[in-house]
């Protein structure tokens, strides 16, 4: 037993790992090879090897695409992250506040997160629907015609409040235990000292929240770059293409638009969108972990 | 350079599997898939007929919309047809979603050899280059009921280097459905030219009625407006246009003809459509045409059932061919592609039955039973009954393939016209400009297919 115990850790990970590898790992490397070749996903039709075409043509022949994914890519990422957090770290203050009817508040926050995207989506759908969705009525009365997800000026900031609130609710929760970990001790030491609730929010809550902040700034940022499945349910990446990102895009070229569907030059726009992520996710992670020390 | 199927499929054998086993897990775990093998194999031993074993073959379609029943419900009467002519073949029909749903299905169904016949649109050149149907679909050349279809309907949409390699049953137009109670109220006439739509819209709009009804939802449903817009505007200036754009690879979209098809996209829809257009989601379409609250729907004519279904509030459908031009002759031209039809697998190890189920599905009698139902474009000349054969049954005059599917794959411009239309960032000038450089810009994701179709095969596929 002795000479055997320390294998045992690493018979318990394998079956997680082959997990990892087979469902993971050996897809991800598929794509990169796929993002090499004209792999058109049909049965019994020849892959050719084009090395580099694929990234030549998205660099060059798709570059208008390219930079309205990417343009349309960053507002929704800077703005869901921006405000999602802000309005997080907001609730899960208020929340730590010990008010009345907080656990109703944050059962009510974090429904969404349980819903799914699907049935956000489909619930937003419904809301927003031209033609007697209740959003719509009400800015009827107040004599506004609005076609939000159809009209291209504000579909995608539409798609951006429903990602907001879908997610808002898991982001609250971290930054709710995160608070609740911040010893009494410390608000005690600043009461003496004589600080007001707002300035113990931004001097001794805020600083003491990094590790949440990097968890909740770099989810957000990875799932609003590669996330397409919201955009899918209420725009489908219209109209006139002005909600339809990069995760969006890489889905419609790989599965959807039928005459352009192009799983080999989707691969590339995926690996595209991977360096992306990796680079960003680097960067942010780089920062804030500076700043956590700082801090 | 050129890598084998096998040797890449090889090399990566394992991420390929692991994708397909998340992605369409179903395809091998479905009653199709595991009922093919152990019923296929007796039948590969002794020829079909009468006293031979069981044999089961395994027919897949998308379904549409609420067609879906009617569909399912037609299959099924054909099926027991043929029972009764075979009683030891058992067909399984497995209806698979739409759309991208239906597509990956498909994929995957062939790719895993376990669907005997597919369902396939009538043939467009993105057809012709996935499916190669020379080489993965069998020979229906020989079949005698081909005899009964409409040599044009065969030569557009079942033909690929002079054989039929699938039966295409129905065919699709971009038409005009209309709400003939409110056009009776104003007294208005079914319109032969622009002016003539643009004033009895004028009418419409003046009495207080929604003129134009349009679920634009997704964006790629305009498609149909633009295919009736170049079809009356565009085309008769340039019957070559797409011809030359398939076989030679050459495309001007800045014409004064194509600028003017953009010009009156824009300016009619800004116009006459419902504000909400562009909000509201396709498969609502049908319904909401139904409520009677619309004088006219720019779609296609497969919505006439999907209309019926939802029970209109009108007492009277009807439909006209959208007069977009000021030439009423042009305007009289319906813009079509090949909708539904079968294609029976090479790899069958039952291709006699497959033939002759195919055949059967062909013969008049038979055919016109389904269409009946399903109330389709009919590829053959057969007489249907109810409101909706009767209100397109004289639109079928002049018909022309639409522009709807004639993009070859990696064309990465805007085909439905949705950046026009649906945003404020082009003018029709402009527009034409963008789409040309798309069009370009794409050309080395398409070059390569230019050659495949030759001016003969062109001849053909637009006459």
């Amino acid at each position: 037993m002795g000479r055997t115990a320390g294998i045992w850790p690493y018979v318990c990970l394998v079956p997680a790992l082959a997990a990892f590898i087979f469902l993971e790992i050996v897809p991800a490397l598929g794509t990169s090879i796929f993002s090499l070749t004209d792999y058109s996903g049909l049965p019994h039709a020849p892959i050719n090897w084009v090395g580099l075409q694929n990234y030549h043509d998205l660099l060059t022949g798709g570059q208008t695409f390219l930079i309205r994914a990417l343009q349309v890519t960053a507002i929704f990422s800077l703005l869901v992250t921006v405000v999602q957090n802000g309005l997080a770290v907001l609730i899960a203050w208020l929340l730590n506040s010990r008010l009345r009817g907080q656990i109703t508040v944050r059962v009510l926050v974090f429904l969404p997160v349980v819903l799914g995207a699907t049935v956000n989506g489909l619930t937003w759908y419904v809301m927003f629907n031209p033609l007697g969705g209740p959003v719509t009525l009400l800015l009827a009365e107040l004599g506004i015609r609005a076609n939000l997800l159809g009209n291209a000026a504000t579909a995608l900031y539409a798609v951006i409040w429903v990602q907001i609130w879908a997610n808002l609710g898991f982001s609250m929760m971290v930054y709710l235990a995160g608070m609740q970990g911040i010893p009494a001790e410390v608000y005690e030491a600043g009461k003496i000292d004589g600080t007001s609730p707002w300035s113990a929010f931004r001097h001794l809550t805020i600083p003491l929240l990094a590790p949440s902040i990097t968890i909740n700034v770099l989810l957000a940022i990875i799932g609003t770059i590669t996330g397409y499945e919201l955009i899918f349910v209420l725009t489908d990446g219209g109209p006139a293409f002005t909600s339809q990102t990069l995760g969006m895009w890489v889905f419609n070229q790989a599965f959807f638009i039928s005459n352009n569907r192009l799983p080999g030059y989707a691969a590339t726009i995926a690996m595209v969108q991977f360096m992306l992520v990796f680079a960003i996710a680097l960067v942010a992670q780089y920062y804030l972990r500076r700043r956590e020390a700082v801090l | 350079m050129s890598l084998s199927r096998r040797r890449l499929l090889g090399s990566f054998a394992l991420g390929a599997g692991a994708v397909v086993a998340a992605a369409c897990g179903q395809s091998t775990s479905s009653p199709a898939g595991t009922s093919a093998p152990a019923t296929s194999a007796p039948a590969a031993a002794a020829p079909a007929g009468a006293g031979a074993g069981p044999v089961t073959i395994n027919v897949i379609a998308w379904n549409s919309g609420s067609s879906a029943e009617a569909f399912k419900t037609a299959m099924s009467q054909i099926n027991d047809q043929f029972k009764q002519k075979r009683p030891n073949v058992t067909v399984n029909f497995e209806p698979l979603g739409q759309g991208a749903t239906w597509t990956n299905a498909q994929m995957a169904r062939i790719a895993g050899q376990t669907t005997d016949v597919t369902a396939t649109y009538g043939f467009a050149p993105q057809d012709i280059i996935n499916f190669q149907p020379d080489t993965q679909f069998l020979d229906l050349s020989s079949l005698s009921s081909i005899k009964s279809f409409d040599q044009t309907n065969v030569a557009r949409f079942m033909t690929w280097k002079g054989k039929v390699w699938q039966m295409t049953l129905a065919y699709v137009g971009h038409i005009v459905w209309t709400n003939e109670d409110m056009l009776a109220k104003y007294n208005l006439k079914h319109p032969t030219t622009y002016a003539e739509l643009q004033s009895m819209s004028d009418t419409l709009k003046a009495n207080k009625e929604m003129p134009i009804f349009y679920a634009a939802k997704p964006q790629t449903a305009l498609n149909r407006l633009a295919s009736q817009i170049e079809m009356t505007v565009g085309r008769p200036k340039h019957p070559n246009f797409w011809s030359d754009l398939l076989v030679q690879g050459k495309a001007d979209f800045t014409t004064p003809e194509w600028v003017e098809s953009f010009k009156r996209a824009k300016e009619f829809t800004s116009k006459y459509f419902d504000p909400a257009f562009s909000g509201i989601d396709y498969p609502t379409g049908a319904g909401l045409f139904a409520t009677g609250k619309y004088a006219m729907w720019p779609e296609g004519s497969f919505s006439g059932g999907d209309i019926m279904a939802a029970k209109p509030t009108f007492q009277k459908l009807g439909a006209f061919t959208a007069p977009w031009s000021d030439d009423a002759d042009a305007n009289a031209v319906q813009p079509v592609y090949g909708d539904i039809g079968w294609a029976g697998l090479k790899y069958t190890k039952n291709p006699e039955i497959v033939l002759e189920w195919i055949d059967f599905f062909g013969q008049k009698e038979n055919f016109k039973s389904f269409m009946q139902v399903l109330q389709y474009y009919p590829t053959q000349a057969v007489d249907l009954t109810g409101p909706v054969p009767t209100a397109e049954a004289p639109l079928l005059k002049k018909t022309a393939v639409s522009k709807a599917r004639l993009a070859l794959p990696g064309m990465t411009y805007d085909t439905s016209w949705s950046e026009l239309l649906l945003s404020d960032q082009y003018t029709p000038e402009t527009y034409a400009q963008y789409v040309q450089k798309n069009f370009d810009d794409s050309r080395p994701q398409w070059q390569k297919y230019i050659g495949l179709f030759d001016a003969d095969w062109a001849k053909l596929y637009f006459s």
